[in-house]
């Protein structure tokens, strides 16, 4: 994993349940080195950010063991809007006056309180809405009741903004009335989601949906999930990205006789070098992150390409196309309902450039055009540039046009591809 | 190595031309002074040089009759039209493509500045004076080319251009087509390949042998109901028409072609992806253009009804 990688995603891969004690720190990471130029607005898509964890302690304008009604109080600091049915409720040995509590225990999985849900009001599911995408979620969960060692199914399910089922997991377990911590974890991961339900059955009663539980709730938001090993080899790059090892394949005297027929001289091309060894270490951290590509279109065009395709991990599903030869591969595809080409290409044009030009400069450069904003880069040996198309094609009419730091982001979500023609590492 | 297709041989009369036209061009500068080919020229016309037996020569046809100036070399700018007021954009007379077609399906046309030709209104608030007048004059529908890549831009938001002087300048080639009628002069693909994006008033072609994609700009909608990204597209058909949309809702501009030629280069040994000079890629197209269709060379008289330029002749 590239020195610039920071994720250390200890989440499962699907669904676990834990019985050792759980800890909110379940995700770490460790902060970036400073980068300069255009390579540092890349390199802040990288994850660097702590995952956001509801313990359900502070409700603003709560009373204690009443059950107030959980909704947006956690949309500004988490990003979580809660559905019908979900509320606080205090866990205590002594009930005192707080008969009202569906927290039957002595206390909840940390402090003094955890969300419930009830299905009679709220329906079989609690219902989590995210503003920001979110690409992992753990938490602790319980009944409010049953009979010692009853079986007992959690289930997870997180969905797009399309509302498109894109994760689910289950989880079983024997309930145990006098733990002394919740017992039980679930967790979910393997896309980017914006809604997340979480459910309870009963097995012994038909796999009724039960009342249930929940109480820290971790968050790991996409943007700091799926970062990808192509981005940490984009941002470990420094100065102008040379063109190692690339050898003439069109020159000016190939054309022979033809090239006496023109005005102007033919240019020179060169075809690169591929590092694949590289290619191949970044495919193996992409299978240890479950990382791939978005489903595209354009399977023959992957299959003739003899260069490492890019592709992004979280498109919106159905949009991705891809167009190539052998040596230049151009997908198209939509982010966010955003318009994006990526084109990428080991075949180099030699040409000059004005004698007061400043040529190639920094690893990564942000170019503007009167219809798109473009972050060109190289990597593994292939020159790319990742462009996005301005609504209506006006950078002018366009804010988003100018958010490098959104392009960086979409850079970050970039993972490598290879097809048949590809691994004979040609 | 790359060998040049057969079928894209260039029209061997077209020898004939171009030397002719280098001779008077030489003529016009200083006697002796560097072709604008520099060593890519072409060679003495046919029979000049020495002959030593052998089969005779086959007759060659007739030359096309292009003007003998009917193209400044690449990176001659307007005189002060350059971002830093100066008149050179990019010397290198490489054909980035040389294999492409003319991106207008005929001829005749016209590389030239929109912004400083006949009818344009200059650059920067008067920083960059343009001549006024009107957009349907004579003048910008005649020869001589002009290459106005890396033509006066300032804002890093739009024009960013590591090949030009100061990093900043035009990203393509302006073409106008033999006329200033709106949404009538049909813009065709450079070569065999699929369509790989379409915008509100573009549309890119990825080109199959190369490996560049094709960027047209300012095109009325609506296109070909074929044409959708991804579909496949051959050279020389047609993918849509020049107007003078700057903007899906916006026609601010003249009506022309901004064509880009992308691809990926080899910069003082650096690699980077961006907009190439297309300049002589556009000349040799344009040769093998007239070279089939004479007929197509000499220009043509513009309309008498400047609302023609204005507003859209189609659908």
């Amino acid at each position: 994993m590239g020195k610039f990688r920071t994720k250390q995603l200890v989440l499962s891969a699907l669904v676990v349940a834990l019985v050792s004690p759980i800890a909110s720190a379940q995700v770490s990471t460790t902060p970036l080195p400073p980068l300069g130029g255009d390579a540092a607005v890349l390199s802040a898509a990288l994850p660097s950010q702590e995952p956001g964890v509801i313990d359900f302690e502070n409700v603003e304008g709560q009373q204690i063991g009443a059950g107030i009604a959980l909704s947006d109080q956690y949309s500004k600091s988490h990003g979580v809007t809660f559905g019908r049915g979900a509320s606080v409720h205090f866990c205590a040995r002594v009930f005192d006056d707080v008969n009202a509590s569906l927290c039957p225990y002595p206390q909840a999985a940390s402090g003094r309180r955890a969300a419930a849900h009830d299905v009679r009001s709220g329906g079989p599911a609690m219902v989590m809405d995210f503003s920001r995408d979110v690409s992992a979620v753990s938490m602790r969960i319980n009944p409010t009741g049953g009979v010692i060692d009853e079986v007992f199914v959690a289930e997870l399910a997180g969905f797009d903004a399309n509302g498109e089922r894109v994760a689910n997991a289950s989880v079983e377990f024997n309930w145990r009335q006098d733990a002394f911590t919740w017992p039980t974890s679930a967790a979910l991961r393997g896309a980017r989601f914006s809604r997340l339900t979480v459910s309870l059955r009963r097995v012994a009663q038909n796999n009724q949906p039960v009342r249930f539980l929940i109480d820290d709730l971790v968050l790991q938001y996409a943007s700091d999930e799926t970062a990808s090993p192509v981005a940490a080899a984009i941002a470990d790059q420094k100065g102008p990205p040379r063109a190692r090892g690339a050898v003439i394949v069109q020159s000016t005297e190939v054309g022979g006789a033809q090239d006496e027929m023109r005005l102007y001289p033919a240019a020179t091309r060169k075809r690169t070098t591929i590092d694949w060894d590289a290619v191949e270490k970044a495919l193996g951290e992409q299978k240890d992150m479950d990382l791939a590509a978005t489903p595209y279109r354009g399977e023959r065009f992957v299959a003739a390409a003899e260069l490492p395709l890019l592709l992004p991990a979280s498109a919106d599903p159905g949009s991705v196309i891809v167009l190539g030869n052998r040596d230049s591969v151009n997908a198209h595809f939509t982010l966010g309902g955003a318009a994006y080409s990526l084109y990428g290409s080991r075949l180099l044009t030699v040409i000059g450039k004005n004698e007061g030009a400043p040529g190639v400069g920094d690893a990564v450069a942000f170019t503007g055009t009167e219809q798109s904003l473009v972050a060109s880069f190289s990597v593994y040996g292939a020159a790319y540039a990742l462009t996005r198309h301005c609504k209506d094609e006006s950078v002018t009419a366009d804010p988003a046009c100018h958010d490098r730091d959104a392009l960086g982001k979409v850079a970050a979500d970039l993972v490598v591809a290879v097809g048949e023609a590809g691994r004979a590492r040609p | 190595m790359t060998h040049i297709p057969a079928s894209d041989k260039k029209w061997p009369g077209l020898v004939a031309a171009a030397a002719l036209a280098l001779a008077l061009a030489a003529c016009e500068q200083d006697a002796g002074g560097p072709a604008p080919g520099g060593e890519g020229g072409p060679p003495p016309a046919d029979g000049e040089d020495g002959d030593d037996g052998g089969e005779p020569p086959v007759p060659l046809p007739v030359p096309p009759a292009l003007p003998a100036d009917w193209q400044n070399p690449p990176g001659d700018l307007l005189p002060g039209s350059s971002t830093t007021h100066g008149s050179t954009g990019v010397t290198d007379t490489s054909v980035v493509s040389p294999f492409m077609r003319f991106p207008f399906e005929e001829g005749p046309a016209f590389l030239n500045s929109q912004i400083f030709g006949q009818g344009g209104g200059g650059y920067g608030g008067g920083e960059w004076p343009g001549p006024g007048g009107s957009e349907n004059d004579a003048a910008n529908f005649d020869y001589a080319w002009r290459d106005n890549f890396c033509e006066a831009r300032t804002n890093p938001a739009k024009h960013s251009n590591e090949l030009c002087d100061g990093g900043l300048g035009h990203n393509g080639q302006d073409i106008r087509p033999a006329t200033c009628e709106n949404a009538v002069h049909w813009i065709v693909a450079p070569e065999d390949g699929h369509i790989s994006w379409v915008g509100s008033i573009s549309v890119n072609v990825f080109g199959a042998d190369s490996g560049y994609i094709y960027k047209n700009l300012h095109v009325q909608k609506p296109l070909p109901d074929w044409v959708e990204v991804g579909a496949p597209v051959t050279k020389g058909q047609r993918i849509a028409r020049a107007s003078d949309l700057l903007s899906a809702s916006s026609r601010a501009t003249t009506v022309h072609l901004h064509f880009e030629v992308h691809g990926s280069a080899e910069i003082d040994g650096a690699m980077r992806t961006g907009p190439l000079p297309p300049y002589s890629s556009l000349v040799e197209a344009y040769m093998d253009l007239v070279a089939d269709n004479p007929d197509q060379i000499a220009a043509v008289p513009p309309p008498a009804d400047i609302t023609k330029c204005t507003e859209p002749q189609w659908p």
